[in-house]
């Protein structure tokens, strides 16, 4: 049994040649790899951060322990076996080999691993009593073992050992008492290890200051502050810098903003590139920056860089497998998403999203390459005691593909279904339809799109102009329409502009244009018509055709007058409207509410037998209990039967077929158990479900409803039982036979296997395939 | 203009309020009719008996029943119209008619009906609109609201001929067609006639009998019959007319 210790990670302290990465434009799918799924804890433990690069060889590799022969009385005597660990995730190979010292295999558990040029330096620390002893520890290339003892008061977790040169490391604590800085400069000088106490930095610190390289084997210190509570209340934008060979300090260059829980990672051209952590203006309350700067040692001076995609704290910098150290993975840390910065042209990118909603993928980020395709784990946080995360046990870890840093990069794969997920929060979600595939749209505060296509594969697409959360998205002038949606909750929804997508068949990716014009309202209703064009119900109830004028840029929206609904109508909160055109090009509107209090009017011709009637209409709009379909060619009306109920959701499937669910009898109250009904194919009348027409989820419970490419599904809990709470399930609703059949188990997910926002390959009954997006209702 | 008054019960007073109105229940001359009960009036031309009849309508049809009239003295010079049925209470009657020798159908016994209140009515143009299912007639009562003149009017309409009739005005309610309390066939031609009850206050109304064997030219229908009540006229507000397209 393992405990609970820290691992430090050895990052590829053999040599660290990369795989080179080829991308191909217009690359074909991947096909599905047997990539294996992540160790068990019970077989080989995987350490937390720092992240580590891949071998030559693809491998992980890091220095771990196993408990030693015979159980100790005292914990703290507990025997540790040292052993070099590795993992190839993409073939599933891992091993464990015994680090040995004079020939015996070594004891003690590796505290604070970092890799240097020819080696790796770690540090144990023995607290059996009468053998305590705290040591640094060198394993060379060539397999010399170093050691030196260190002050075992330096041992405070968690432990912050820092790279200086080829040859040294710092260990940086602040003091207990004074919280002044304290630093070890350990190095591998003339075949010793040799241990230094620097002097102190006589400046209080907590742990939320960054360290790092500077110079020819210099520290440097890089904000942080001296309060006991979290963000930037206030936080620093000092820095500092131990000069190693005359052990002196002295001020470095301020930072453009204060930072706390930053990262500063030193870049191959010695510049220092800090990012994220909280600022003035990005607090505790408000999340983490997005800002980062850079620090070049000629000119002496931070200057502002491109901010990251997302705001970051607590992150660490790893290598891009392959990119001979020009692109940086920022990964882990509080935020969601891993971005990537490229040295050369100095911009950002999201490549992945962690596989947990929130805080949740700090325990470790692993990019590999596998089958020409750049993955990556993603160590997942675990809920402990339904309140804390922690990062014991990798108990789930998600998939990802870290997506190329340009757009004009093709790559996509086929995922396990396991792994085929959004892994994103408030992502708009166009259905797949027919061969076209579905899109994720932003969401989570990215411009990321993602292609799932029927076949299973995954695809990034280029990304969107700007940022989006709840964007909506239809398919428009055989492209692909984005409008609506925010950055942030309080922001005006309509301020984000529209984006149109050149191409919809996706297989050969247009460009993201800027369209300009007003914007359909959120409130508003709006449909695809099948020449390209749009449909949309606006707030007071008028119709209009949207179409692009997509020659020049920008796009120009524009809009034309459409029918008149014969009785009004308009979207609101409570009740929106469903626009549908079918087959035949009739359009029905279902939902929304209905002013159907009507009554002629008075003209000059209205005593000649054969006038027509205007009409006028009365009183407050309610909630409409009908559909209504217009047919183009005839430029006639007609409504379906009432349903005779309020509240509730509709949908509509099934080529124009509309499905109440829950709601009240008009007038009545609503029952305990949701009731459904469905129009008939016609309208003309509403066909309660009952017995064995209804789901097998528990109708008293809650429900979510969604249609995906005219099918409908509902998803909720099937009915507890002695066994525990019942588990979701999303049905499918076969129009025909009136019976709802099981497509999905919600909770078949590996429990090993992290993912959010999961999208389901679902093949129905009917022969159709739809992608079931786990998220909407 | 004889003077005719109501008594109207108020039930959430338990008392009977009267309602002076310019009535002439026989104005054109030829029927007799009176909507409502207990009415007060300083015409003399009443007297004790049987001989009147009650359109009375329920869910199977309407029917003239048997009815007669009390004479009870009132205030104010004022004497009360008290009509009870032979047989039965009167809690459907639509109106009463005195029988009249002159026009022999108005006799006891059941009414060809097309539509009253107890029929599920069709509304074919607008929702004040009610159609008339008349073998032959395709007939319809049409609510039209003149914005012009901020009133509610009812045309009759047939496939050749249209003719309006009164004004609804804005005391009745949107949506709302109890103004039509019968239509069928009383005079025996074949051809529709209906009983409207014009609202023109709170309480006040303005009820014809229409038949289409009193028409002048052009017309469907004419008066046979007209009663009125009211109070002060009392305005409708017309509120419930505001419009939103």
């Amino acid at each position: 049994m393992f405990m609970a210790t820290r691992i430090w990670l050895l990052p590829c302290f053999l040599a660290c040649v990369f795989v080179s990465t080829a991308y191909a434009a217009d690359a074909p799918a991947a096909p599905a790899l047997p990539i294996p799924a992540v160790p068990l804890f019970e077989h080989l433990y995987i350490p937390d951060m720092p992240p580590l690069n891949a071998n030559a060889a693809g491998e992980f590799e890091w220095l771990g322990i196993r408990i030693g022969a015979g159980a100790a009385a005292d914990y703290r005597c507990t025997r540790y076996a040292t052993l070099r660990m590795h993992w190839n995730p993409s073939t599933g190979k891992t091993g464990e080999d015994p680090v040995l010292h004079d020939g015996k295999p070594m004891e003690g558990s590796p505290e604070g691993q970092v890799a240097l040029e020819n080696g790796v330096l770690w540090l144990t620390n023995n607290t059996c009593p009468g053998q305590e002893k705290a040591q640094f520890h060198f394993l060379g290339k060539d397999g010399r073992l170093l050691a030196v003892d260190t002050d075992p008061g330096m041992v405070q977790y968690p432990l912050q050992v820092q790279a200086l040169s080829a040859t040294s490391a710092a260990l940086v604590i602040p003091d207990p008492v004074s919280r002044y800085l304290r630093v070890h400069v350990v190095s591998v000088r003339d075949g010793k290890l040799v241990d230094e106490a620097m002097p102190e930095l006589a400046i209080p610190y907590r742990r939320d200051f960054a360290a790092t390289a500077y110079g020819s084997g210099n520290l440097m210190i890089l904000g942080g502050s001296n309060s006991e509570y979290r963000g930037c209340s206030p936080c620093r934008s000092d820095t500092h810098i131990l000069d190693v060979a005359t052990r002196t300090w002295k001020d470095g260059p301020s930072m453009l903003e204060s930072r706390s829980e930053l990262d500063a990672t030193t870049l191959p051209d010695g510049s220092v590139l800090v990012s994220g952590g909280y600022t003035r203006l990005a607090n505790w309350s408000t999340g983490p920056s997005r800002t980062a700067e850079r620090l070049f040692p000629v000119a002496d001076h931070f200057e502002a860089i491109a901010p990251m995609p997302v705001g970051n704290a607590r992150h660490h910098g790893v290598w891009m497998p392959g990119s001979g150290n020009k692109i940086l993975l920022m990964g882990s840390g509080i935020g969601k998403h891993i971005a990537a910065y490229d040295i050369a042209s100095g911009t950002w990118r999201v490549v992945a999203s962690n596989t947990r909603s929130n805080n949740g993928g700090g325990c470790g980020f692993f990019p590999f390459m596998a089958g020409g395709q750049m993955y990556a784990w993603i160590r997942n946080q675990n809920e402990a005691n339904g309140k804390f995360y922690d990062c014991i046990e990798q108990k789930q870890a998600g998939l990802v593909m870290i997506r190329p840093f340009a757009d004009d990069v093709r790559t996509a794969a086929v995922f396990d279904p396991q792994f085929l997920a959004i892994n994103r929060g408030s992502a708009g979600f166009l259905p797949a339809q027919g061969e076209l595939p579905a899109l994720a749209i932003g969401g989570d505060n990215t411009a990321m799109v993602d292609v799932f296509g029927t076949d299973g594969r995954f695809e990034p697409a280029p990304e969107l102009l700007d940022t989006r959360n709840e964007g909506r998205v239809l398919r428009m002038h055989g492209g692909v329409f984005v409008f609506g949606g925010h950055v942030n909750p309080d922001e005006n929804p309509d301020a984000v502009p529209m984006e149109w997508l050149e191409s919809g068949d996706l297989r050969h990716f247009g460009r993201w244009r800027r369209v300009e014009g007003t914007p359909p309202a959120k409130l508003g209703a709006v449909a695809a018509l099948s020449d390209g064009s749009l449909i949309e119900v606006d707030a007071k109830g008028d119709i209009h055709f949207i179409t692009l004028d997509t020659a020049h840029d920008p796009v120009t929206l524009k809009r034309t007058p459409g029918p008149t609904f014969d009785v009004p109508r308009r979207p609101s909160e409570g009740a929106p409207i469903l626009i549908r055109q079918l087959a035949d090009g009739r359009i029905v509107f279902a939902g929304g509410e209905t002013n159907a209090l009507r009554v002629a009017l008075v003209t000059d011709d209205v005593n000649k037998p054969q006038a027509r009637d205007t009409f006028a209409f009365l009183g407050t709009f309610q909630q409409a209990d009908t559909y209504t379909v217009y047919d183009p060619k005839t430029q006639q009306w007609t409504a379906s039967a009432s349903a005779l109920r309020v509240d509730g959701v509709i949908r509509m499937f099934g080529n124009g077929r509309v499905a109440w669910f829950g709601g009240a009898p008009a007038g009545g109250e609503p029952p305990a158990e949701k009731s459904i009904v469905v129009s008939s194919a016609t309208g003309d009348r509403w066909i309660p479900l009952r017995g064995k027409s209804l789901p097998h989820v528990d109708l008293t419970g809650y429900i979510e409803t969604i249609t995906l490419d005219d099918e409908l599904f509902v998803k909720g809990s099937l009915p507890a039982s002695d066994n525990g709470p019942g588990k979701t399930i999303v049905e499918w609703f076969d129009p025909e036979a009136l019976t709802w059949t099981t497509v999905w188990t919600i909770d078949d997910q590996p429990s090993a296997i992290a993912t959010y926002n999961r999208v389901k390959l679902c093949h129905l009954p009917n022969g159709k395939t739809v992608l079931l997006p786990e998220m909407h209702s | 203009m004889k003077k005719l008054a109501l008594f109207v019960a108020m039930a959430s007073l338990g008392l009977a309020t009267v309602i002076h109105a310019d009535d002439d229940a026989t104005a054109s001359g030829k029927i007799r009719m009176i909507v409502g009960n207990d009415v007060a009036t300083s015409d003399e031309d009443y007297a004790n008996g049987s001989n009147w009849l009650a359109l009375d309508c329920v869910a199977k049809g309407c029917q003239l029943l048997p009815a007669k009239l009390q004479i009870n003295p009132g205030q104010g010079g004022m004497h009360l119209l008290h009509f009870s049925l032979v047989k039965g209470d009167a809690a459907h009657v639509q109106a009463w008619l005195r029988v009249d020798a002159a026009r022999p159908w108005i006799k006891p016994g059941p009414l060809v009906t097309y539509v009253s209140g107890e029929t599920d009515i069709k509304h074919p143009v607008g929702d004040m609109s009610v159609a008339i299912p008349t073998p032959g007639h395709q007939a319809m009562l049409v609510g039209l609201l003149d914005r012009s003149r901020e009133t509610v009017m009812l045309q009759l309409r047939e496939p050749a001929t249209r003719q309006m009739l009164d004004a609804l005005t804005t005391c009745a309610s949107p949506g709302d067609t109890s103004w039509l309390r019968w239509a069928g066939d009383i005079d025996g031609d074949g051809k529709p006639d209906y009983l409207i009850v014009y609202p023109r206050s709170d309480n006040g109304v303005h009820a014809v009998l229409y038949l289409s064997s009193v028409t002048a030219a052009g017309q469907l229908v004419g008066e046979a019959a007209v009663f009125d009540s009211s109070l002060a006229f009392s305005r409708c507000s017309g509120e419930e007319w505001s419009l939103t397209r």
